[in-house]
């Protein structure tokens, strides 16, 4: 390999841009040569000053926050749904038979607005966010929940609109670990999705909820699929 | 090793990393109110979503908290192994999302918009930072071809095959383009580093 090669695979890699063939023989040479390492990392720290082209922003001061809450837990309202349950749990709990919300229904929007500007100005409603995985990565969705049952609410924007065949379907995990089924999101233009249950069952404590892609017109007693968005409080 | 701003700023944050390791909490928030505006502004560039741009800035800071022991001084600075995460990161969610449109048939629209960002946008900027200033001082030394392999790599994540089919250029042609470039700017760079 010449010195023109060394400095073209340096190049690349600093922009993230080698592939192939390129890329395995390039994490040979450094690993054989500590000054084609050494040209590697000089040329990271050029690529990464490329970032100061960035126009100056002032991070958001609810970010701080953020970060902090999921750090360090500060959040009054984060740790239910904080509590550990990871993707082997959720698995376990999928597979439990599911107490099927058979009461819930959607309200009018109306009705909806109403109890959800109450929802928000209750200190006792607990607000999850729900993150994209995989193809989803950057949708989001967020749920009050009313702790005192009197319902939940879910919003969801960015998600990609699904064949006729299949819908999205919410599903909920209490503190014990159980499933609840939720349904189906009802469609919405623009991405947008918007649902609100009011249980029946009594549900003491909310883990988390979670949204996966289900054929649509089932009535799945549990996920047939994992889950494209998740609360925090279902990650492991 | 001379006693610059610059050499200061590393010591103080190699300390502060030196200090997450051992959980200690005043050197993360140390640490997030000397980076947050410039990592939340180089994934908001890459993004062009305030909510993309937090969630991509929230996962760095909580991978610097778990994982400040991988860290190794002899690859760069502190301020480098963030601004690569939160580059990676951001790229991995464009990649994630480009997918997405695909599947929504609507890759055509995103790819007109992506067209109009990255390096010549920044350019243009009003950046009044002086070190965004000598950095677009830097870029316009180099070559329409160069930037344009630079801004294609490194703003919108793409490969060099990706590179090189997206130009209809030959692959050899988009190597040399992106050394020339890059070895331009540690030229320009060089003392800044």
């Amino acid at each position: 390999m010449n010195r023109e090669h060394i400095e073209e695979l340096a190049a690349l890699d600093a922009l993230g841009a080698l592939d192939g063939e390129d890329l395995a023989a390039w994490e040979r040479a450094c690993s054989e040569d500590k000054n084609v390492a050494q040209l590697r990392d000089e040329l990271a720290e050029v690529a990464a000053r490329l970032s100061w082209l960035a126009p100056e922003e002032k991070a958001p001061d609810a970010l701080r926050r953020r970060v902090m809450d999921h750090v360090f837990g500060d959040a009054t309202k984060v740790p239910e749904a904080d509590r550990s349950f990871g993707w082997g749990a959720w698995a376990a709990a999928a597979a439990v038979v599911l107490l099927a919300l058979a009461g819930t229904a959607a309200t009018t929007e109306q009705t909806e607005s109403i109890v959800v500007r109450d929802m928000r100005q209750d200190p006792d409603v607990l607000f999850l966010q729900l993150s994209g995985y995989g193809d989803y990565a950057g949708t989001k969705a967020c749920v009050l929940w009313d702790s005192g049952q009197r319902g939940w609410y879910l919003q969801a924007g960015g998600l990609p609109e699904l064949p006729a065949s299949h819908s999205y379907r919410v599903w909920a995990v209490d503190a014990g670990g159980v499933v609840h089924d939720c349904g189906a999101l009802p469609r919405r233009t623009g991405g947008l999705a918007r649902h609100f249950v009011q249980p029946d069952g009594d549900i003491d404590s909310m883990q988390g909820f979670a949204i996966s892609i289900e054929p649509a017109g089932s009535a799945p007693s549990a996920p047939t699929s994992p889950a494209v968005l998740i609360s925090a409080g279902l990650r492991s | 090793m001379s006693n610059t701003p610059e050499n200061d700023d590393r010591a103080i944050e190699l300390d502060l990393l030196a200090r997450i390791t051992r959980r200690e909490r005043a050197a993360f928030e140390e640490l997030y109110t000397r980076y947050s505006n410039i990592l939340y502004a180089t994934a908001l560039k890459f993004l062009k979503q305030d909510a993309d741009a937090q969630d991509v800035v929230q996962d760095v800071f909580i991978q610097i908290w778990d994982k400040a022991k991988l860290y190794d001084p002899a690859k760069g600075k502190p301020l480098t192994w963030a601004l690569t995460l939160t580059r990676n990161r951001s790229i991995d969610r464009i990649r994630a999302i480009q997918r997405r449109s695909r599947l929504r048939d609507d890759f055509e629209k995103e790819s007109t918009v992506d067209e109009s960002v990255g390096v010549r946008e920044a350019l243009s900027g009003v950046d009044a930072s002086e070190k965004g200033q000598i950095l677009r001082d830097a870029v316009s030394q180099l070559s329409g071809q160069q930037r344009k392999v630079i801004e294609l790599a490194f703003f919108r994540g793409l490969t060099q095959s990706e590179i090189a089919e997206k130009l209809g250029e030959p692959l050899g042609t988009v190597k040399a383009r992106a050394r020339r470039g890059l070895m331009k700017l540690k030229e320009i760079l060089g003392h800044q580093l």
